[in-house]
């Protein structure tokens, strides 16, 4: 008697092969649909990740040909998980970056250009999206703008007083710290890095500095410099809970036991939404400049994809002005690609919205200007080097005079 | 004899043992072998994680860069310190909770399933607890200080010269049970009658753990030590999730050296490297430990 019979091996070693096919191979569904698949962290979020896939599923109702499929991904994950599935030939279909794996994507060859599927004369976009664009050619769209400002608490403001300028702010900060309560909060551990990163920039930013000018890595300039003693000084005061995570310290924000951070407009919006009864409002951040940091998570199309019209399809209606304010609507104080004005009733009852809307025009990417590609190894190095003047006690001038000889060492390489 | 026919011929086809070998060899062939040897390449070429099918051929470059670069060479360093303490301690806190739960009292079993819990837990949740315990505001841990009438120290975990003591402590909470585990298997092996007639010979329990116990259960201390050594040359989640090798690489061991350069840099070959040196390290301690093994079975024997 035969132990395997051929036929059943044949079925055996088709099953097996049908579970190795790449996963950017496309699915046909019974009804005729084409499934594409769209990832992105946001879809894991509490409350907006809910209302996003409803978002999208809208989409699917109005189609009959295809049929997008969410995919969340925690933030920690979420970069390699993509570039892991990207380099063996998959991966979603559509993917929502930041902004910092936009610009390793793009000279990988990973994205696809839009330039055939996507005119920028046929849409209002807003400044921020010049950014997508890479030797003149655009690589995606925004899909949330999100901009930083400081938010507060004026319960926990003694007199009511909000600060101007970064002395205000450690004095009020620092009053309002006790019985529990802390004036201020923001990351300063290795555990939170990309968090550190986003904090320290919006310091060094507001102080005039920048970590590089396009050609040149500026690591050691006064104003960086200027920026990172700010940061020290916010540190030392007390009014920070420290090794609070961001979970906890949002929490704690919208309990009323944090008076004062500076934080972005999904925040804003998540605050909004878990917190209704929350008072909360915004000011611009308290710093010699007005710029801030910018979120800038854009919408990409896969290379690997095997349904680039299906893909670019999703992305015109995305782009289409009803789609883009209900878009706009579950991302709170976030904006989207093209510009959607806010209704009179959402500005009377969210004031802190166009205190975000407003800083539009000084929002610059998290990124070395000049080394976007190689802003993780650049982040690593200036991060060691501010937790050596934090936790070290180090001169801020010498650690970022170190920190610009390591760099630039590094970037040789 | 093998089994066969009254004529002689067998009834087990010959290649009966080729089948039952094969799954296990193809397993290791497929997901051991290969990936290795793909490693042992990776590590010579230039190679991103955006591009991995362009390898520039480096030779020997990403070897020279790492042993010229002080933060590799730190990163080794706290790889020993982390595996030798995680041994000792693991071990020696295991052994003294094995003898503990060796000996007969009220309640035995409920004490040994209270002592294998923290192995059950997940690394994530350990992670978890543990950040809160050292939460500086609201951790256990200040706050027992302060009860003792110390200064309150800063998170540990985010305190350069604390950090990988405090990492220490939570990896040695989670791993030490099974150390009592297995050693309170061994103790169960040793001769009760050798104990009764050391103690009728006057030996106190120091001179029978050291006569009687001890080199029963020294074979299998010698394997779980071997275990304990490759486990924390390996260990990655605890450490990610509680400080991702910071601060300033205070608990940057090599697998941690390893996944940034290979997925944070995007840079296979650097990673690649990172993890053959690894590699040599694991086989260097597995072929002492073999070698030590000989030298005490011939001993012993």
């Amino acid at each position: 008697m035969k132990l395997f019979p051929r036929r059943s091996t044949l079925a055996a070693i088709a099953l097996a092969a049908a579970g190795l096919l790449p996963s950017g191979a496309p699915i046909a569904l019974a009804q005729g649909k084409t499934t594409i698949t769209f990832a992105g962290v946001t879809f894991t979020e509490a409350g907006r990740g809910d209302r996003l896939r409803s978002w999208v599923d809208k989409y699917n109702k109005s189609q009959d040909k295809i049929e997008v499929q969410t995919i969340g991904l925690p933030f920690a994950t979420f970069a390699n998980t993509m570039f892991t599935q990207m380099g063996g030939g998959g991966g979603p279909d559509i993917i929502r970056f930041d902004t910092i794996d936009f610009y390793a994507a793009v000279p990988a060859g990973r994205v696809l250009p839009f330039d055939d599927y996507i005119k920028d004369s046929d849409y209002k976009f807003s400044a921020p999206n010049d950014y997508l664009k890479v030797n003149g050619k655009r690589y995606g769209v925004a899909f949330e703008i999100s901009n930083y400002v400081m938010m507060y608490n004026p319960a926990l403001l003694k007199d009511g007083k909000v600060p101007a300028t970064f002395d205000e702010l450690l004095a009020i900060a620092k009053s309002a710290s006790g019985g529990g309560n802390f004036g201020y909060a923001y990351r300063a551990t290795m555990a939170e890095r990309n968090g550190f990163w986003q904090d320290l920039c919006n310091f060094v930013f507001g102080f005039g500095g920048r970590w590089g000018d396009g050609t040149n890595l500026t690591l050691n300039s006064p104003k960086v410099i200027e920026g990172v003693a700010a940061y020290k000084r916010m540190y030392d005061s007390g009014a920070i809970p420290r090794g609070a995570d961001a979970a906890t310290y949002r929490r704690m924000f919208w309990e009323g036991k944090v008076a004062i951070e500076i934080d972005n407009g999904g925040v804003a919006g998540i605050f909004n939404q878990q917190a209704p009864n929350l008072q909360f409002l915004a000011a611009p951040s308290p710093f010699p400049t007005r710029a801030q940091g910018l979120i800038l998570a854009p919408l990409t199309v896969n290379a690997n994809t095997k349904n680039k019209d299906a893909a670019f399809a999703f992305v015109k209606w995305a782009l289409q002005p009803e789609n883009q304010k209900d878009l706009q609507d579950i991302l709170g104080a976030s904006s989207v690609a093209t510009v959607v004005p806010r209704s009179a009733d959402d500005l009377a009852k969210k004031p802190w919205l166009k205190i975000y809307d407003d800083q539009t025009p000084n929002a610059v990417p998290q990124l070395v200007a000049g080394f976007e590609v190689r802003t993780p190894e650049l982040q690593q190095i200036i991060i060691e080097q501010v937790l050596k003047v934090l936790q070290g006690g180090m001169d801020p001038k010498k650690a970022m005079d170190e920190a610009q000889e390591l760099a630039v060492a590094k970037m040789k390489k | 004899m093998s089994a066969g026919d009254p004529q002689g011929k067998s009834l087990v086809p010959r290649w009966t043992p080729y089948a039952f070998m094969a799954p296990v060899f193809f397993y290791l062939l497929f997901l051991d072998f290969i990936p290795l040897l793909n490693e042992l390449y990776l590590s010579f070429t230039s190679t991103s994680l955006l591009t991995p099918a362009n390898h520039i051929w480096v030779g020997l470059d990403n070897y020279r860069e790492l042993f010229r670069n002080a933060d590799f060479l730190h990163s080794i360093w706290i790889t020993a310190i982390y595996t030798i303490a995680c041994v000792v301690f693991a071990i020696g806190i295991g052994l003294i909770a094995a003898l503990l739960l060796d000996a007969p009292f009220r309640g035995r079993a409920v004490a040994r399933v209270l002592v294998t819990l923290p192995w059950a837990a997940p690394p994530v949740a350990v992670a978890l607890i543990f950040t809160w315990i050292y939460n500086a505001q609201y951790g256990v841990f200040n706050y027992v200080q302060k009860l003792m009438g110390f200064d309150a120290f800063e998170n540990w975990l985010d305190t350069p010269n604390r950090a990988l003591i405090a990492i220490l402590i939570a990896t040695i909470w989670q791993i030490f049970p099974f150390s009592s585990v297995v050693i309170l298997a061994a103790l169960q092996g040793v001769p009760r009658e050798l104990r009764e007639s050391a103690a009728i010979d006057g030996a106190g329990p120091w001179a029978i753990f050291k006569a009687v116990v001890w080199p029963t259960i020294l074979p299998t201390v010698m394997i779980l030590a071997l275990f304990v050594t490759i486990w924390s040359l390996r260990r990655f989640d605890l450490i990610w999730l509680l400080t991702q090798g910071g601060p300033i690489g205070a608990t940057n061991t090599l697998v941690i050296d390893l996944y940034r350069r290979a997925f944070v840099y995007r840079d296979l070959g650097a990673g690649a490297s990172v993890g053959m040196i690894g590699l040599s390290i694991a086989l260097a301690v597995t072929m002492v430990h073999y070698r030590l093994s000989r030298r005490f079975g011939a001993a012993g024997a």
